[in-house]
């Protein structure tokens, strides 16, 4: 079911995410030329570790509160207001996480709790958020000319869709509470939450926190966990930058927007939408009146720089718009739209494609639609980490006009090697020597993984697709395994419009027989590559270059390297490693006696950097990085069908 | 010497039932805990990689004092009562005197790592009646250390010592009235450290680790080998390890060993005593703070409710012992706005954890 209408609770605030930086550059993987410099903060032209190498991947909600609810005949109900929604306060926050260094834009949460209580910290529910990555990724704050800008200096903002889970609930009457526990399944809650406004600025007195909106309501055992049930709405209005150059980057303007019609009811979610400011990430005053209207006639314009105005006959206005107070709608409503239509209005809209317009000299500018004949297709589990033998399922539901389609086909295609993802974007003679790998293939004579022929949608809108993980032979050298994108369709659907990053994300770990009687050897670059990239660790807990120093603490880490996936305490953190190199790890910690060790008189962080300017003089390594082809930004302005396209450079 | 309220001492004596000693316990708590704020602040003003003995030996002492802290509380649940760990008056305020009017006012504050610190707060917070000597390098000048001379015995260690005899006496034969499902025990405390009190004697066997751990009994080290805590501030003071003098019936002991190297620059300038509150709200250095104080608070409630018929979950407050750590040696390494040539110190203060119960 959609999460616009039934009993709702709105809450909006801020997030802490403390993530690491070290690891957003796939050449700091290598740690044959790895130097210690990148453990620190970029500085002039050396982008070193980035902005935050000291992070911890902490993620936390700051300062949230229920900013309003609702009950499901949909009368506004106040009686929840300013209660303080947190996630614990008995146990550490959750994590947030990517996939790898060459997949940054699908940013996972783990291990986070959700906790609603009066002020006077009496309970009314509490659960786990199911593990979730970003979706619909892309460009909400824009400068007074509309291009991408932030104070902040992280323009980019996402919305997770999840599940809370396992709820205890507390003991109240209040209406929408028990609204919410009646109508939904399972004993778990959708949460969908819109983040934006991240600040990248250390020097900043909100360096590493960003705004948060967020909608909980009823989930149904038909629903995915990781997107919903909706129709939506796409962004046609675009803007590119440095065209023809390997950084072209395109934005679009209200890029992705979720909308329900329940009856004569129409929701419009545009808080994950609506372009903000580049000064404080509040709403933009240019996007504040429109057109929502219905097609009649089929709209198959493509999203293009090149705006596209519609004829008076192309479509019925079903409200104007004007947002008077838009900050407070924002906050508030978590930036809903909500028009009561006519009977006739409801039924056209039903089976024809929502529009929304804006007037600019005296034409009806199309800035956003759904895909023509309403259709819709999404991958639940789609960020997968596969080890080689093990096969994982991922979900696909497909809609038409919101409800599901039966008897259609899900196509996977896996996308074409890309080369120079998860670099910083800049070269010069301060970038790391490693070279990028490519990703989505496999060494030569390797397999890539086996991806089944899924059966037609079921009742639900439902197919299942199994991926079986082979080995992929080592193809990025320096860092484990290989990445593949999968990109999806509906056999027959011509023109889809998808978020332009709607991939089955695949990290396909390279096979690794278990060791039973491991050494420092077998295990050391494992270690050190951790004591590379999480300088929090080396600097706060221990040093992962120095075995002896691993050993002095192995009780605590053999207890996070054997926690359960989901809990926060979870080590490695960034969930990287297969399951038989976490077993050989734990299996040299219980088995090394630490006299047995070399002595080792200095961290490796600083052999390697020692040993990597002994062999190579400074000039030599100016030579060989102006050898280096530029490095895209990143390579994610893949044009589909709708030619939708965003560009990250960093991730949140 | 340390000399603690002698109410305190009459009132264990005139128990005359084991609930009335419940109280006693929870003071002793309140007490175990009280010593890790100051013990951890100059653990953390330690800069990375610098004056590592130091830490080490700082860090072994937090450690049992961690220990002490959880048998305090499993002796409460033992007598039946429930231990009290996140309500408002259980962290004192620094600066400020330690639960039981320990140290007959003793001022304890937050401050960072010198020797005057370890001196004149640590060695006196784990002083013994009877301090053993120890003689000065080179041992073969038998130069006697000095060392306090005791003026009554008001201590903390005959507060156990008659906790312990009174519980041996008003305990039944049978188990102890608590509910053994309370008992709190971890992987990460030897088996003969931590363990379930179900009966008088497992208490009495408890008590004698928290007093041998603290103070040393006839000898500087505990029965694992392990110097008293008194003994490891006393290296630190000195600069030198300490050993035992072989070669000599009866045992005696000597700063013979290896030198503990201390370089005060390796240690932030902490503005002592520091609170959230002595910050500019909004500002970075505010929410560091917060945060900080937010998790030490966090990690209190968890305890709570480990103590209080959660025992399995001890090791989920594993991470909120390393938030504490980490935001705190982040807090040390940054400047305090305002306060020239000085650091934030970690706040060690009650902070109401926003959806925590009123308590």
């Amino acid at each position: 079911m959609s999460y616009l209408k039934g009993p709702s609770l709105f809450f909006a605030g801020e997030f802490l995410c403390d993530v690491s930086t070290v690891n957003n550059d796939v050449r700091h993987y290598d740690n044959s030329t790895f130097e210690a410099r990148f453990q620190d903060p970029r500085e002039g032209q050396m982008q070193n570790g980035w902005w935050n190498p000291r992070g911890g991947a902490i993620f936390q909600f700051e300062n949230c509160t229920i900013s309003g609810s609702m009950l499901s005949d949909g009368t506004a109900n106040e009686t929840l207001n300013n209660f303080p929604v947190t996630n614990t306060d008995d146990r550490s926050g959750g994590k947030m996480v990517d996939l790898d260094p060459q997949t940054q834009m699908t940013s996972e949460l783990w291990g986070v709790k959700y906790r609603l209580t009066d002020q006077d910290g009496n309970l009314y529910f509490a659960g786990n958020i199911h593990d979730t990555g970003f979706r619909d990724l892309s460009n909400r704050q824009f400068d007074q000319n509309l291009n991408p800008s932030a104070t902040n200096g992280q323009a980019l903002g996402a919305t997770y869709y999840s599940v809370i889970q396992d709820i205890e609930w507390g003991d109240t009457d209040n209406p929408v509470i028990s609204e919410l526990k009646q109508q939904t399944d399972n004993n778990q809650l959708r949460i969908k939450m819109t983040v934006y406004g991240y600040n990248t600025k250390d020097s900043a007195n909100k360096f590493t926190i960003g705004k948060m909106l967020g909608v909980v309501t009823p989930w149904k055992n038909t629903d995915p966990i990781r997107f919903t049930a909706d129709r939506r709405l796409y962004g046609m209005v675009q803007k590119i930058f440095n065209p023809n150059t390997p950084n072209q980057n395109t934005i679009t303007y209200l890029a992705y927007s979720n909308f329900d019609l329940s009856g004569n009811e129409l929701t419009v979610d545009l808080g994950m939408s609506i372009p903000l400011t580049a000064q404080d990430a509040t709403v933009n005053d240019a996007f504040t009146s429109f057109t929502i209207a219905v097609a009649t006639e089929s709209i198959t314009a493509k999203a293009s720089d090149t705006k596209t105005d519609l004829q008076s006959t192309q479509f019925e206005v079903l409200k104007d718009i004007t947002i008077a107070n838009p900050e407070s709608w924002l906050q508030e409503t978590d930036g809903l739209i909500r028009v009561t239509l006519t009977d006739d209005q409801a039924a056209k809209l039903a089976n024809n494609q929502l529009l929304i317009l804006m007037e600019e000299d005296g034409k009806q500018v199309l800035y956003a639609r759904e895909t023509p004949d309403g259709w819709y297709v999404r991958a639940d589990q789609n960020v997968r980490r596969l080890d080689v033998g093990v096969t994982l399922s991922t979900d696909f539901y497909v809609y038409q006009w919101g409800k599901p389609a039966v008897g259609k086909q899900v196509k996977t295609s896996l996308l074409p090697p890309i080369p120079g993802l998860g670099g910083s974007g800049v070269s010069n003679k301060y970038s790391p020597k490693a070279k990028i790998p490519k990703i989505n293939e496999a060494a030569t004579g390797f397999k890539t993984p086996d991806v089944s022929t899924p059966a037609a949608t079921d009742q639900n809108g439902k197919t299942t697709v199994t991926l079986t993980g082979e080995a992929p032979g080592n193809p990025r050298v320096y860092l484990d395994g290989q990445i593949y994108w999968y990109s999806y369709g509906i056999d027959g659907v011509t023109q889809l419009d998808q978020y332009s990053l709607d991939y089955i994300f695949v990290h396909q770990r390279n096979k690794f027989d278990y060791i039973d009687n491991p050494t420092w050897e077998d295990v050391k670059e494992i270690w050190l590559q951790f004591g590379n990239l999480y300088p929090i660790m080396s600097h706060h807990i221990m040093d992962f270059s120095v075995p002896v120093e691993i050993l002095k603490r192995k009780e605590i880490l053999i207890f996070a390297f054997s926690e359960n996936i989901n809990s926060p305490l979870y080590m490695p953190v960034t969930r990287d490693l297969s399951e038989n190199k976490l077993k050989t790890l734990v299996q040299w910690m219980k088995i090394t006696d630490p006299a047995d060790l070399k002595p080792i008189e200095h961290s490796l962080v600083v052999a390697a950097a020692e040993k990597a300017t002994a062999e190579e003089p400074a000039d030599a390594a100016v030579e060989k990085a102006d050898e280096e082809p530029p490095h895209p930004i990143v390579v994610l302005t893949r044009q589909k069908n709708s030619g939708i396209s965003d560009t990250s450079s960093e991730k949140q | 010497m340390l000399k603690i309220a002698p109410e305190l001492i009459d009132g264990v004596k005139k128990a005359s039932s084991l609930s009335d000693l419940q109280h006693y316990m929870q003071l002793a708590i309140e007490l175990e805990h009280a010593t890790i704020p100051p013990y951890l602040t100059a653990q953390f003003s330690i800069m990375n990689g610098q004056n590592q003995k130091i830490k080490e030996l700082i860090h072994s002492v937090v450690i049992e004092e961690m220990l002490h802290m959880c048998i305090a509380s499993n002796i409460v649940n033992a007598l039946g009562g429930s231990p009290q760990i996140n309500n408002p008056g259980f962290i004192p305020e620094y600066p400020g005197k330690l639960p039981m009017n320990i140290g007959d006012g003793l001022e304890v504050r937050l401050k960072k790592m010198t020797k005057a610190q370890v001196h004149d707060v640590f060695m006196k917070i784990e002083e013994p009646i009877k301090p053993i000597p120890i003689e000065k390098a080179p041992a073969d000048k038998m130069i006697a250390a000095e060392a306090f001379v005791p003026e009554d015995f008001d201590t903390i260690g005959e507060f156990y010592d008659t906790m312990k005899k009174r519980i041996l006496d008003l305990g039944g034969d049978d188990k102890l009235p608590g509910d053994p499902a309370k008992q709190v025990t971890s992987s990460f405390y030897g088996k003969d450290e931590l363990f379930p009190i179900i009966t008088k004697e497992d208490a009495a066997r408890a008590i004698d680790i928290i007093v041998e751990q603290g103070e040393g009994a006839t000898s500087p080290y505990d029965e694992s080998g392990e110097l008293a805590h008194y003994y490891k501030f006393y290296e630190i003071y000195e600069g030198r390890q300490i050993e035992t003098i072989p070669g000599v019936p009866t045992p005696r002991y000597a700063f013979s060993g290896p030198v503990i190297p201390y370089d005060e620059e390796g240690v932030y300038n902490i503005f002592p005593d520091s609170k959230v509150e002595m910050l500019t709200e909004g500002t970075q250095q505010y929410r560091m703070a917060k945060d900080f104080a937010e998790a030490y608070n966090k990690l209190l409630n968890g305890l709570h409710q480990v103590f209080n018929g959660h025992p399995d979950d001890l090791s989920k407050t594993f991470g909120l012992m390393y938030d504490v750590k980490l935001y705190g040696e982040k807090l040390c390494a940054t400047d305090f706005p305002g306060k020239d040539g000085y650091t934030i110190g970690p706040p060690f203060q009650y902070m109401k954890v926003p959806g925590s119960p009123a308590v």
